[in-house]
């Protein structure tokens, strides 16, 4: 027989908190990256794993689709597919502040401002590590969400 | 057969457009064309594709102003990193204390405490953080007025410096040395 207590991540309440503090986040996010796209092309091309080529497509475009994600994400319709994309992202952004700690580069992260003001920031490279992972974690249990009829 | 059944089945539009990938797929297509049309109405100069080169792109107008004007001349990083070596130079760094402590151009000092100039032999340096940052060119601006002479500035800034992957020094403001 089937036990009917619900595990805490499958509470409705807790995954509408994870929902809103992911999509919160990533649209403050996003903010400073549309408002100053040259600053951002620049903190994108100072991780040095883009190749040129693609370094304003990236500017350009990631910023959306943290707004875009996260607006989504607080509304509640797409939800799967927005957790889906911003896992995707924050593993990517994981991987690369861990390539800059590999290769010994010392650069503003950019995650939240990518203006004059980014180095008033100046986290360690394994807090933010640490801290995207904890944004994952949210992202994760949103994309495992059980689907209950409707997105 | 199999293969073309597989293609068939992935080429087609999903059943009450409720497939995950087909979500996936329509947020980063809502994602791009948003992108497209804020790059055409903000004018960025960032291109969609295309290699990005910060010093081509326009500067701003302060920092133009400011190296129009006569005692004032653009440097690049490799006469820089020469200059340190040989001593001959004392760099300010025009950025915030916060921008200085995560990170700086070794034994350059901060705007704020660059009153206290007294070689007059060296030259002097100015640096922000991007070819963009108008605060190199405003302090150089402001440091030609009050001092006089040659004042260079380092337009590409520190992203230029940390690109070529010199050497910079990490620190506590006050922990200045000179």
């Amino acid at each position: 027989m089937k036990s009917k207590t619900k595990n805490i991540f499958q509470l409705r309440i807790f995954q509408s908190i994870c929902r809103l503090v992911l999509g919160g986040v990533f649209i403050l996010a996003s903010i400073d990256k549309l408002i100053y796209p040259v600053e951002f092309a620049q903190v994108v091309a100072n991780y040095r794993i883009v190749p040129p080529v693609f370094i304003g497509s990236v500017a350009l475009i990631l910023p959306w689709i943290e707004l875009v994600c996260g607006i989504f994400l607080i509304v509640g319709v797409f939800k799967k597919a927005s957790a889906v994309i911003l896992s995707i992202l924050l593993a990517i952004f994981i991987s690369a502040i861990f390539s800059t700690l590999v290769r010994g580069i010392s650069l503003d992260c950019g995650c939240f401002k990518a203006s004059a003001e980014a180095g008033k920031e100046a986290i360690s490279p394994y807090l933010l590590i640490l801290r995207d992972i904890m944004l994952l974690i949210p992202a994760i249990i949103i994309g495992l969400e059980k689907n209950r009829g409707k997105e | 057969m199999k293969v073309k059944n597989f293609i068939k089945e992935i080429t087609r539009r999903p059943e009450e457009g409720k497939t995950l990938l087909f979500h996936v797929f329509l947020l980063i297509v809502v994602s791009v064309i948003c992108a497209v049309v804020f790059k055409f109405v903000s004018g960025t100069p960032v291109p969609l594709i295309g290699e990005f080169d910060p010093g081509k792109i326009a500067e701003p107008p302060g920092l133009k102003k400011a190296l129009d004007r006569s005692g004032m001349e653009e440097i690049d990083g490799e006469k820089v990193l020469n200059l340190i070596e040989n001593d001959m130079a004392v760099l300010l760094d025009a950025r915030t204390p916060g921008e200085y402590t995560a990170g700086h151009i070794p034994s350059a000092i901060l705007e704020g405490k660059s009153l206290s100039l007294s070689d007059g032999s060296k030259i002097v340096i100015v640096y922000g953080n991007t070819p963009q940052d108008p605060r190199a060119g405003n302090t150089a601006e402001a440091l030609q007025k009050m001092r006089g002479g040659m004042i260079y500035v380092y337009k590409k800034g520190f992203s230029d410096w940390l690109s070529r992957k010199y050497l910079i020094e990490k620190g506590n403001p006050g922990g200045i040395k000179r």
